[in-house]
């Protein structure tokens, strides 16, 4: 068995005839191209819109055959994030990285995540899940909260003359610069949490930095 | 009476120091269990009660005695006072405080409200304070002066000293006025218990994720008048510091200790705040508080050991002169906030007989120090998930960090992954106890891990100043985000350990009886035995626990009071649980919501045998 195979042996403890379906599949396919960069998307309307991309097949956990939730993305035996620049072009010729066939958001969602997970979170909870304290906007926008609504609450906050009643206060970002320049990206995200495409402890990998971004 | 007897005794009232006298029936009142005169139930912080009607023998068959809603919905930190035969209750934002008249059914003597026409006393609307608060509207506590006062430290940073039997306003200052220069302390809060220390009443400040630079400040408890401020950063004057007597690892520190760790003039934002549990040793005379995070959460724009962030300090609380510090994590990348209690116990440490500070660090190293000389005795993981270091150098006392789990090296726009523990801590600021009778600490912990990613961010005074993202998750392993666990401070050892699902966000207290309370936050308050951890006693109160117990005596009987009210940081990283509720991990159970076990409402609970 070749270095691949026992390393997936080992960290996914696959049945040999998933593993052998498995190897068919990703030794069919030919190396996977670096990921292009997408600009920032809208939606026909002109709302903000996210690029999430899949791979061919999600990570199942072989236990019970539901999507693994907590990723550990490996290239070469190492977590992704501590692989050089170097070894993920390597990885990526290879084929170990098993990054590519989980998939990818844009950049500009991405900006939208990490803009969440600093100025929102610590008070509308991870993942825009909602807390004790706010309201999850994930749910918001699932519950047909629109871009424009979505702009307004942030940029001119809510407090309790505008109904927020239980004691507490969504403050106002409009003139926050690292806010405000961000709020369409952080939509993006949050459309995406809404529409099921970033999952809950899931740290999708980022595409390439558009130019004009 | 004579007029020469008369003028004798004036004269030698005069001569007895009035801050002596105040002090000393202070500490005479922590030494009467029927009382709980102070948040952690003495100076040392001990959290223990030397009543022992309830016991391990009968604490299986505890009902609840009584119950009193708060009102106020958002997450309640800290625990009531008992004074004599009142209670005093206080609330989250907007920090109401209630006298109970435990004689007569817990009727309301008096309600204070610091917030008028939605305004705090400082000018500031409530609306913009509770905006600037970091996670949730929480307050520690009020304590209580034995010349009959009781003070708040009230979100906007306003110290209200109130007459303990009308509840009338006897000062209010407001500590950090907002300003909006350019280093304004625009956006300071205040959620830190009030310390009170002989005539004077000392509080420290929040608001690191803001860019405020933080200080204790110490105030006359009959006027109100500042006397004297410490920064936790900054030239060696504002910090009260004297390079040549002011040690850290037993050595001078130097002219200019902390400009030195900063680039340019970075301390002037650098934070270092300071909200969790004090202590106070009257016989060397010397305060002990930790000083929180450096602002940014993005390192890599503070290159240096950004002192004295992250530190113990032990200072003379007459002057504010510090003795000694100690840094326990120089040039934070994580959010490890020093604040956390401390603990003063009298013990053995390696055989020899120690002054010993006792303090359980967010970055998950347990510090045994002697607290006269700031000598550092013993420092050990107190969870085996720990790993951003792989020990504390005992010759540097600086921990010896692994770059996989360094987000400086690492680097600014690089999500570091798997760092344990989380920023919230192996321990954030709910309080352990220490069980005089064991021996033993009694300490409630997180169990989580998380990935971080810090970047740039722009100073906008008034303006979160975070710089960096995070999520966290269980630790790797285990199905559990929280134990609660007893520890062996001179060993620096875990001696058991009870797994909980959530964190353990609730202040423990020991007794006399054998065993120990604590809180969780599906609302739980839990009976241990002290010895062993068995759990003896449980009852789910209305809303999750992030209070802290404390017990008193009434009439002959003792009882033990817990706030409920959940919220917090835990609310906020908890709440939703901490990954995919539908996603299959095996366990799935043990990480589901917080939100499906309970809901908000500051609810106080008071506990006795039947
Ligand atoms: C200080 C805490 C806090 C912070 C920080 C915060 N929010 Fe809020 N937010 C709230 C609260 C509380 C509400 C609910 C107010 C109410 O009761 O109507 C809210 C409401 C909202 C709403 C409306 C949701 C709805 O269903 O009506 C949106 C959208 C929103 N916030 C977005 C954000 C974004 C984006 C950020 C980060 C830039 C952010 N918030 C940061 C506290 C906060």
């Amino acid at each position: 068995m070749n270095l691949l195979g026992s390393y997936i042996m080992k960290k996914l403890k696959f049945n040999t005839f998933v593993l052998a379906l498995f190897l068919a599949v990703s030794f069919s396919a030919k190396a996977i191209p670096t990921p292009e960069a997408v600009e920032p998307q809208y939606d026909d309307d002109g709302n903000p819109m996210y690029y999430v991309a899949y791979g061919k097949g999600d990570r199942i956990d072989p236990a019970t055959e539901k999507p693994l939730n907590l990723i550990q993305i490996y290239c070469q035996d190492k977590a992704v994030d501590f692989v050089s620049e170097e070894e993920l072009e390597k990885c990526r010729a290879d084929e170990s990285l098993v990054e590519m066939k989980y998939g990818w958001m844009d950049f500009a969602t991405y900006k939208g995540w990490r803009a969440y997970h600093a100025e929102c979170h610590v008070c509308h909870g991870p993942d825009a899940m909602g807390s004790t304290y706010a309201p999850s906007l994930m749910e918001s926008v699932q519950n047909g909260m629109d871009w424009d609504a979505f702009f307004d609450v942030i940029i001119n906050g809510r407090g309790v003359a505008e109904g927020a009643q239980k004691g507490n206060v969504m403050p106002a970002f409009g003139e926050n610069s690292n806010v405000a320049p961000h709020i369409e990206d952080m939509y993006r995200y949050v459309k995406a949490r809404a529409d099921g495409k970033i999952r809950r402890g899931v740290r999708l990998p980022k595409l390439p930095k558009f130019k004009d971004e | 009476m004579s007029i020469l007897k008369k003028s004798i005794i004036a004269s030698a009232a005069l001569a007895l120091p009035l801050a002596v006298s105040a002090n000393s029936k202070l500490e005479k009142m922590m030494k009467d269990p029927s009382q709980w005169v102070q948040q952690s139930g003495d100076y040392a912080g001990h959290r223990y009660s030397s009543l022992d009607q309830i016991n391990k023998s009968n604490v299986g068959s505890l009902k609840v005695a009584w119950t009193f809603s708060t009102g106020v919905l958002r997450g309640h930190e800290g625990g009531p006072l008992v004074i004599g035969d009142v209670m005093y209750v206080h609330t989250a934002i907007p920090n109401i405080v209630y006298a109970l008249d435990l004689n007569d059914n817990q009727r309301i003597i008096w309600k204070y409200n610091p917030v008028k026409g939605g305004k705090y006393p400082g000018g500031e609307t409530m609306d913009r304070v509770i905006s600037v608060m970091c996670c949730d509207n929480v307050n520690r506590g009020v304590n209580y002066h034995p010349n009959g006062t009781i003070v708040l430290h009230a979100a906007d940073t306003s110290v209200i000293a109130l007459d303990a039997k009308t509840g009338k306003e006897k000062w209010i200052t407001t500590n950090l006025h907002s300003g909006t220069g350019k280093y304004g302390v625009s956006a300071s809060t205040g959620s830190g218990q009030p310390f009170i220390i002989k005539d004077t009443v000392g509080v420290g400040c929040s608001g690191a994720e803001f860019g405020v630079r933080c200080n204790w400040t110490s105030y006359d408890i009959n006027s109100g008048k500042r006397l004297w401020r410490a920064y936790s950063m900054g030239p060696d004057k504002d910090m009260l510091v004297d390079p040549n007597k002011t040690t850290s690892m037993l050595k001078p520190i130097g002219k200019d200790s902390s400009l030195k760790t900063w680039p340019g003039d970075a301390w002037k934002i650098g934070g270092g705040s300071i909200w969790g549990f004090y202590g106070y040793d009257s016989k060397l005379n010397t305060l002990y508080y930790g000083t929180g995070n450096p602002s940014t959460w993005n390192p890599v724009v503070r290159p240096g050991d950004n002192k004295w962030s992250m530190t113990i300090m032990a200072r003379n609380p007459d002057n504010g002169m510090a003795k000694w510090l100690y840094q326990m994590t120089p040039y934070d990348e994580w959010d490890y906030d020093g604040v956390n209690e401390m603990i003063l116990v009298d013990m053995k440490v390696k055989g020899k007989n120690r002054q010993a500070l006792v303090h359980f660090d967010r970055n998950g190293f347990a510090y045994t120090m002697d607290r006269a000389s700031g000598e550092l005795l013993v420092a050990e993981k107190y969870d085996p998930a720990v790993n951003w270091a792989t020990h504390v150098d005992m010759k540097t006392g600086r921990p010896q960090v692994v770059d996989r789990y360094s987000t400086a090296h690492q680097g600014e726009d690089v999500n570091t992954t798997n760092i344990c523990p989380a920023a919230l801590g192996t321990k954030d600021q709910q309080p352990a106890a220490y069980d005089r009778q064991s021996g033993l600490f009694m300490v409630p912990t997180n169990h989580v891990c998380m990935d971080y990613e810090p970047f740039k961010v722009d100073y906008v005074a008034g303006n979160a100043y975070v710089g960096a993202t995070l999520s966290m998750y269980p630790a790797p392993g285990g199905t559990h985000l929280g134990n609660f666990i007893a520890w062996d401070a001179d060993k620096g050892k875990i001696v058991w350990s009870n797994s909980e699902p959530f964190s353990v966000w609730s202040g423990a207290l020991a007794t006399a009886g054998g065993i120990t309370f604590y809180g969780t936050l599906e609302g739980y308050a839990k009976a241990v035995e002290s010895k062993t951890g068995k759990e003896l006693f449980k009852f789910k109160t209305p809303s999750g626990i992030i209070g802290n117990f404390m017990a008193y005596q009434h009439k002959g009987k003792q009882y033990v009071g817990i706030l409920s009210g959940v919220g917090g940081w835990a609310g906020i990283g908890l709440a939703a649980g901490l990954t995919d509720p539908t996603a299959g991990l095996g366990a799935v159970g043990a990480y589901s919501a917080l939100a499906d076990h309970t809901a908000l409402g500051g609810v106080l609970t008071v506990f006795a045998l039947p």
